[in-house]
């Protein structure tokens, strides 16, 4: 057991963008002890703290296509070369731009969103690009940098709010390529409270209701005694240990009153249809609702299989319609809502996939030219950004790897991209490395 | 072998303190990214003190005595040209720039200097070698332990913990080695006996327990091939790795032995089917197999070397990884009547790495112990020929594995266990760190001269000692737990807590998911009991393992998940209720409830799940408590037992 304390990280939290929040939660009958029993969710029903609330939050949903999508079956189709496949082109809301014909909803609505034709990194391998994609740079041991939810949660949210400050709704905790990135070190160094609270395959949080034969009033009494010998043990012995599961413990009771927001039954069967049914689509239809209520970013880290070294046409013939109605119907809601010019949403994977079909009639990784959409918080509508050859394989203009879209991110929710990490021990790092500018054309 | 040792002690002479407790953390905080493993630029290379007094293109950087003259001090200041480190790098403290002033002025050898050639005389200051004296000959193994740790404690003027009380001991010393708490009795026996030698006597008599090699299994298991899913662990259980592994702790096999067995990987002998799992499983992939032997023989993590020589530790070379790789790549898994095995062919496996600059070098059999074997290779364009006289075994045998006259997994196999100090010292500070709570190398696989040992005198005596008696696991885990350093109190002397690394109170370890399950089991009085393999506990076990997959982690945290699941898990809760059943054996819910005294409750609750006496202050809580609950009895029981098993105190091994 390592002695030392958990980092302290005001000095690199900014206060500003969590202000609103400790108030709110401040305004609410003296603090979190007094909200106990009402649900978290009924508390944001409130007209006026919601509407407050709203206007200032910035958040961000992670639409994570974990395998790597094939860009030219959805935003940057190649009709009629080799390299492009069966599928068609169709227009779009866009004047002059086409997409998949698999992608008929997005193209009525691609006037809202945006779409970078020319990513271009290099890493082929799922393992090291998904870290790539994930932290926004390259591993340089023994430092580990920070996951872009670990940075977003901390940046946007608060540690002591009830809702998790980085949600990760995750349909398959077993298997797939992301496995073993998972497995692994999400916060960095930024310390393990910054990491995930993870759902599984069943829609809820688990274990966050109370047992119906416990009373609240059982739960209350329980957790003072739990806290006297957990209190006296962490003091006698100086135990950072003991002092980061009572902290845990601590964080039970708001974590509990906001249950029922993980639960996707309490939403209307009308919306799951609209979304569902796969786990993606339910998945991102819960990411919508979190982060309505408050959680400031969700990762929705799918698993559908991009990843086509066989068969994929077939495979893409069913997923790209999938993701289609998806965005689609979660752009919508967004908007009709209000949220979309706080909201970012950010669909994509870590790398695209080849020009040439191969073998097994599939598509293999291919980080040097690809496609991603985002729209919402800080983002130009209708923009499209960059270009490949006619058959898609280089960049031909405006390349832009990891770094300028991790700026982009960054700077679209109002935040220095360019800022330095400052904890102790740990040497320069930014959020973002050598200055890297953002994605220009996509800032609003 | 004695030089081996001394070359790695090298770090501990005078000039070297200051440099590895202060300059070393400095520079690779600010200086690494460009002048270390991955960059030297301006042909400056800070890793290590040598590298550093050596210098780049600039010369010297260093007059010892003299930092005001010293490059390297002068473009740390505020307003040079150049200026160190550049640009808007984040910049060093006043007082980091006063230790480099303070370790140019003071902590160097100036006779090892020759101020008019401006160089280091080699022969007296760098490669001088200060030995540390070792312990009188003849001392126990505890004794040296206590000896070589207190020696700290006397320099830097620290007052150890107290001797741990009993009932404290009894409960540390079943969760170290037979992987959960005490049940009443078996405290209370120990708690009775009243012979002068009663630690000794129970660790000796836990070391052959029947739960020992069981608990030592599954720590290994984890460690040497990472957590599974269900799926997994069955086939470890059905290709007898399980079973290999708990045999070896069982009968205390030589470790090197166990090495030599899962590079070997030879199926057929009974006694060690299963030591091919551990390679078997890795799937044909090489690289995996290389990453996953270096822990277990030179004590490393070379996963980052794979792309480039380790960035911040020297010795850890590109080479070092592909050596590894190439040791590997001739190999292929079979299944054959025996179970898996893995062939190894006579030809092929020549492959090439490239470094960063895209140069790229032969993958050589080198190992980081510095051993290296050369290889005939075939002649450009020449095509080898494979040809039966080349095998012991030869590929055309379906039925057991082929075995070349050349292997190469021999050559690492005797490479691992020939002149190899890390293969001792990995184990030792493995087991240290097991039992201790953190390696005397910290953290426990990064044995290289980026983390130095906290005692190297202390690892470097134990790996010998380890070594000398023939790799004896036992014997090792006996040495430690016997010592006063093992045997202190968790509470501090003084009002802080001193420094983890000088193990002046004992360290805590919190509880993995395998032995929270069975200390869960054991405080409630659940244990043992027919009802372990229902398909209930069964289920709580599982679902454990998931939420607290941790072994050992880097840096503990713990998660509101974990609470969650504590607070809200009907299979928790059913642990603290009354039995459903009434035919077996009462547990503690169904006693404590019998009982009509709620003092007397308290003091049964916390003897059996804390193993104490509560205060009076606790009793005065819980009596409360339980008296308020006298209009469900059975509710309040449960939740007095519930804030009990999600205390800290419960929680961790203290």
């Amino acid at each position: 057991m390592e002695n030392s304390q958990p980092s302290n990280l005001d000095q690199c939290g900014s206060p500003e963008h969590g202000v609103h929040r400790r108030r709110f939660l401040e305004g609410v009958g003296g603090g979190l002890g007094a909200i106990s029993t009402a649900s978290w969710a009924g508390l944001f029903s409130n007209p006026v703290f919601a509407e407050q609330t709203k206007r200032s939050q910035k958040r961000c949903i992670l639409l994570w296509l974990c395998g790597g999508p094939s860009q030219f079956e959805s935003w940057d189709p190649k009709p009629g070369r080799l390299t492009g496949g069966p599928f068609k082109s169709i227009p779009s809301s866009l004047p002059g731009f086409h997409v998949s014909e698999l992608m008929p909803k997005c193209a009525k609505i691609m006037h809202k969103l945006s779409v970078v034709r020319s990513m271009k990194t290099d890493l082929e391998n799922h393992n090291t690009a998904i870290d790539l994609l994930n932290r926004g740079d390259k591993p340089r041991p023994p430092f580990i940098r920070p996951t872009l939810g670990s940075v977003l949660g901390q940046q946007l949210g608060q540690l002591d709010s009830p809702i998790p400050n980085f949600i990760l709704l995750d349909p398959c905790p077993e298997g797939n390529e992301f496995k073993g990135f998972k497995a692994g070190n999400w916060a960095g160094w930024l310390g393990a409270q910054y990491g995930p609270v993870r759902l599984g395959g069943q829609y809820k949080l688990p274990d966050v209701h109370r047992l119906s034969d416990i009373t609240t009033g059982d739960h209350e009494e329980r957790e003072l005694l739990r806290q006297f010998i957990g209190r006296k043990y962490e003091n006698e012995r100086k135990s950072a240990a003991a002092a980061s599961q009572n902290a845990a413990f601590a964080r039970i009771k708001g974590l509990m009153s906001c249950a029922d927001l993980f639960d996707l039954d309490q939403l209307p069967q009308k919306d799951r249809d609209r979304y569902g049914p796969g786990t993606f689509g339910l998945h991102t239809l819960l990411s919508r609702h979190l982060v309505e209520n408050g959680a400031p970013f969700v990762m929705v880290a799918n698993g559908m299989p991009w990843d086509s070294h066989v068969f994929h046409n077939e495979i893409y013939q069913m997923v790209i319609p999938d993701l289609d109605n998806i965005l689609f119907q979660l752009v919508t809601d967004l908007e009709d809502r209000g949220m979309l010019e706080d909201t970012l949403v950010v669909a994509m994977g870590e790398f695209g996939r080849t020009p040439g079909i191969n073998a097994a009639r599939g598509r293999d990784h291919y980080p040097q030219a690809w496609s991603l959409m985002m729209t919402g918080c800080g983002i130009k509508q209708g923009v499209v950004v960059g270009e490949t050859d006619k058959d898609g394989y280089e960049v031909i203009s405006k390349p832009y790897n990891e770094r300028n879209l991790f700026a982009t991110i960054f700077t679209a929710l109002g935040l220095d991209p360019h800022k330095q990490y400052d904890l102790p021990g740990l040497p320069t790092f930014h959020f973002v490395e050598k200055k890297s500018a953002p994605i220009h054309e996509l800032l609003s | 072998m004695s030089s081996a040792y001394a070359e790695e002690s090298r770090d501990s002479k005078p000039d070297g303190m200051f440099w590895d407790a202060h300059i070393r953390p400095l520079f690779k905080t600010h200086c690494l990214k460009c002048h270390g493993g991955v960059k030297q630029k301006g042909g400056l290379d800070l890793r290590t003190l040598g590298s550093t007094l050596k210098g780049g293109e600039s010369g010297p950087p260093i007059l010892p005595g003299n930092p005001e003259d010293s490059l390297i001090y002068k473009v740390l200041l505020p307003g040079a040209d150049p200026h160190m480190p550049p640009g808007d790098e984040k910049q060093l403290l006043e007082t980091d720039l006063s230790l480099v002033k303070n370790w140019i002025g003071a902590h160097m050898n100036t006779k090892a200097f020759d101020p008019k050639s401006r160089t280091w005389n080699e022969s007296t200051s760098i490669a001088e070698q200060l030995i540390a004296p070792l312990p009188p000959a003849g001392l126990s193994g505890p004794r040296v332990i206590d000896e070589l740790i207190r020696d700290v404690w006397i320099k830097k003027n620290i007052s150890p913990a107290r001797k741990s009380p009993d009932q404290l001991f009894v409960r540390r010393i079943y969760l170290d080695l037979i992987g959960r708490i005490p049940t009443s009795e078996e405290r209370t026996l120990f708690l009775l006996d009243n012979r002068i030698r009663k630690r000794e006597v129970l660790i000796d008599s836990l070391l052959s327990h029947p739960e020992f090699a069981p608990h030592m299994r599954e720590m290994f298991d984890i460690l040497l091939l990472g957590r599974a899913d269900k799926g997994k662990q069955q086939r470890r259980e059905n290709s007898n790795w399980h079973s290999y592994l708990e045999a070896v702790f069982r009968e205390n096999r030589p470790w090197n032995e166990f090495v030599r067995e899962i590079i070997l990987a030879q199926s057929g002998e009974d006694n060690n089917r299963g030591a091919t799992w551990f390679l078997y499983e890795k799937n044909n992939d090489h690289q995996k197999m290389a990453e996953s032997i270096a822990p277990v023989a030179f004590g490393v993590d070379v996963q980052c070397a794979q792309c480039h020589d380790h960035p911040s530790a020297p010795e850890i070379k590109q080479a070092h990884y592909w050596g590894l790789v190439a040791a590997f790549n001739r190999s292929k898994n079979v299944d054959t009547k025996n179970g898996p095995g893995l062939s190894e062919s006579a030809i092929g496996g020549f492959i090439s790495y490239k470094n960063l600059a895209k140069v790229s070098a032969p993958a050589d059999l080198i190992f980081l112990n510095g051993i290296s074997v050369a290889e005939k290779k075939p002649a450009k364009g020449e095509k080898e020929k494979d040809d039966p006289t080349k095998y012991f075994i030869p590929p055309s045998q379906k039925t057991v594995p082929s075995q070349p006259k050349f292997s190469r997994r021999k050559t690492l196999a005797s490479a691992a266990l020939t002149d190899n100090p890390r293969l001792a010292k990995a184990f030792v500070n493995r087991i240290w760190a097991m039992l201790i709570g953190r390696g005397l190398v910290h953290p426990v696989e990064e044995m290289s001269s980026e983390y130095p040992p906290s005692h190297p005198e202390l690892l470097n005596w134990l790996a010998l000692d380890f070594e000398n008696s023939g790799y004896d696991i036992k014997q090792l885990i006996r040495h430690i737990v016997l010592s006063n350093v093992y045997q202190l109190d968790s509470i501090p002397s003084g009002p802080n807590r001193p420094a983890s690394n000088t193990f002046a109170t004992a360290l805590e370890k919190p509880l993995h998911a395998e032995v929270l399950y069975r200390s869960l089991l054991v405080a409630t009085k659940q244990w043992p009991s027919k009802d372990n393999r229902s398909p209930e506990t069964q289920s709580l076990r599982e679902t454990l393992l998931t939420r607290f997959p941790d072994l050992f982690p880097r840096q503990y945290n713990a998660s509101i998940q974990q609470a969650m699941f504590l607070t809200n898990n009907a299979k928790v809760r059913d642990l603290l209720q009354p039995n459903r059943n009434s035919s077996s054996e009462l547990n503690l819910s169904s006693i404590l409830l019998n009982m009509s005294a709620s003092a007397e409750k308290v003091s049964i609750a916390f003897d059996n799940v804390f193993g104490r006496s509560p205060s009076k202050k606790e009793v005065a809580l819980f009596k409360a408590y339980l008296d308020k609950r006298r209009d469900r009895p059975s509710q309040g029981i449960e939740q007095m037992l519930w804030a009990m098993i999600c205390s800290p105190e419960f929680l961790i091994n203290h």
